[in-house]
């Protein structure tokens, strides 16, 4: 199992270095946005506006489409290259194969979201006094959670795609389901209705993405 | 411990609507090198895939050392070797990078034997696959599918691509490496002179049947072609079984039976024909008797 991770990471390897990278410049980003607050600001309650939007708009988005397009890719590119049909021939099973894939997967969100939550904790525990940083720790601990299933649901989407054969109408329908996956993250907020709709749809797509892959013809 | 390392019950495959595999039955005993031959398209791939577990029969059954394909665990796969037509390897991966990963998928990995091959081929490890020829991708294959120690070897089409030097090293290697502790070969092949060399038992598939099933030397005695000239011109009511396939031309009729024996002899004896001549075969000629499209007959043994 471990071998296949590795091999998995090793694969994939440009899509963590994009989501390393990605991690570094939001990190970045908000860091300058709350030491300019803290400059010019001479209020200690509430956080830069720039940290709230992303935060709650930006990560959620970003991230929801960098996990469609690595589950995607992880897919389209074993469809096209038949990797699965040369593992399948080694000690191994097609189940150790999709879970070493879900596993790297979710590594990948965690590259981005795991610097983010340290980082914002970091700077609410930094630069706002305590009746603050609780409040605004509680809000941004949900707003991970949901946004971490979010882009687990966008990721489980983009496995069952990705096993598609036409690469234009594959980008295409991720795309729109990412999006649409968004939408309803606009709607219905950080609340528990959202996490239950996303967990749902991260089941469903997860047992649907499992029964393909394993009745398919490799 | 059974005895079959390989076992198929009756099955079937559609593709789109078309039957590839028409009703399948076969054993390879322990030891047993098999060989299976049949025109492009036949569907040996197919049942090579099926017993793999690389694609799903629709009726049937098939066993891999006494599991069934479908649920093949990862202990099972790491006793098969396996060289698939057209050397399917990680393209992008540098030659010893897929040997690590190899390596660290197997349960067991005889490393002198490896590099052995790997000289004997002489194979570069610092260059992609990719950019392999295709001879050197079918001798990378082999070695990686022998260096697990296999229980059984699945060779499909394993020597496509390879020199006669280097086709014969590997068919008299494989041989005495796998025959001598007892082990399996199931191989498929268009190089019938291979076949014949090593195969001690031959199936044929035609029409999506295994038209003919038994050992090799036993094949080349039950299946008989016959020159027969009669004096004014063919009778038409020679009633015979099994006939393979046959030609008439005039007062001749060259005829190819299948199970050849003494009862045969005497119907055709009854006709008086004025010339009876056995021809020769081969097992070249055999396979292509077989699988014209002519009245089908069986050799099971």
């Amino acid at each position: 199992m471990f071998t296949l991770i590795k091999r998995e990471i090793e694969q994939n390897i440009i899509l963590f270095a994009i989501a390393a990278l990605y991690a570094a410049i939001f990190i970045g980003t908000i860091v300058v946005s709350v030491i300019e607050r803290q400059a010019h600001s001479s209020s200690p309650m509430g956080i830069s506006n720039t940290m709230m939007l992303a935060l709650v708009f930006y990560l959620p988005l970003t991230l929801s489409l960098l996990s469609a397009i690595t589950g995607l890719v992880q897919m389209y590119t074993d469809r096209d290259k038949k990797l699965s049909a040369f593992l399948s021939t080694l000690a191994t099973t097609r189940i150790h194969i999709l879970l070493a894939r879900i596993f790297t997967g979710v590594l990948t969100i965690l590259t981005v979201l795991l610097p983010v939550v340290a980082a914002s904790a970091i700077l609410l525990q930094l630069f706002h006094p305590a009746p603050v940083s609780g409040i605004y720790t509680a809000f941004f601990m949900r707003v991970f959670a949901v946004t971490f299933l979010l882009a687990l649901a966008c990721y489980c989407i983009g496995l069952q795609i990705g096993w598609n054969r036409g690469i234009v109408i594959t980008i295409t329908t991720a795309l729109f389901l990412t999006i649409a996956l968004f939408s309803l993250l606009i709607i219905k907020g950080f609340g528990l209705e959202g996490c239950l709709i996303l967990a749902v749809i991260i089941v469903a797509s997860l047992a649907r993405t499992w029964r393909k892959f394993i009745s398919t013809s490799l | 411990m059974n005895d079959n390392v390989i076992k198929i019950e009756n099955l079937v495959k559609y593709f789109d609507g078309r039957c590839v595999l028409d009703g399948i039955n076969l054993t390879v005993p322990r030891g047993c090198i098999y060989g299976l031959l049949g025109r492009n398209g036949a569907g040996k791939t197919t049942i090579i895939r099926i017993l793999l577990g690389l694609d799903f029969p629709t009726r049937g059954h098939s066993f891999l050392l006494g599991t069934d394909s479908a649920k093949l665990p990862a202990k099972v796969h790491g006793q098969v070797g396996c060289v698939a037509e057209g050397h399917n390897l990680i393209q992008n991966y540098k030659v010893s990078r897929l040997i690590k990963l190899c390596k660290d998928l197997s349960l067991r990995w005889n490393d002198d034997f490896f590099d052995h091959l790997m000289e004997m081929f002489h194979l570069p490890r610092e260059r992609r696959v990719r950019d392999l020829s295709m001879g050197m991708r079918a001798q990378l294959n082999l070695a990686l599918a022998m260096a697990i120690d296999p229980e059984l070897l699945i060779l499909d089409d394993p020597t496509l691509g390879l020199d006669t030097t280097s086709r014969r090293q590997f068919l008299e290697l494989a041989v005495d490496l796998l025959q001598k502790d007892g082990r399996t070969i199931l191989f498929c092949s268009h190089i019938l002179n291979d076949v014949e060399r090593i195969a001690d038992r031959i199936g044929i598939l035609a029409a999506g049947k295994l038209v003919v099933d038994c050992p090799l030397e036993e094949l080349k005695k039950r299946v008989t072609k016959l020159r027969l000239i009669f004096g004014e011109s063919v009778p038409t009511d020679l009633y015979l079984t099994e006939i393979i396939n046959q030609q008439i031309e005039g007062r001749e009729l060259v005829i190819t039976l299948a199970n050849w024996n003494r009862q045969k002899q005497t119907i055709i004896d009854t006709f008086k024909p004025s010339s009876c001549t056995e021809i020769p075969m081969s097992l070249e000629d055999i396979f292509l008797e077989c699988t014209k499209p002519a009245p089908l007959a069986t050799a099971t043994g």
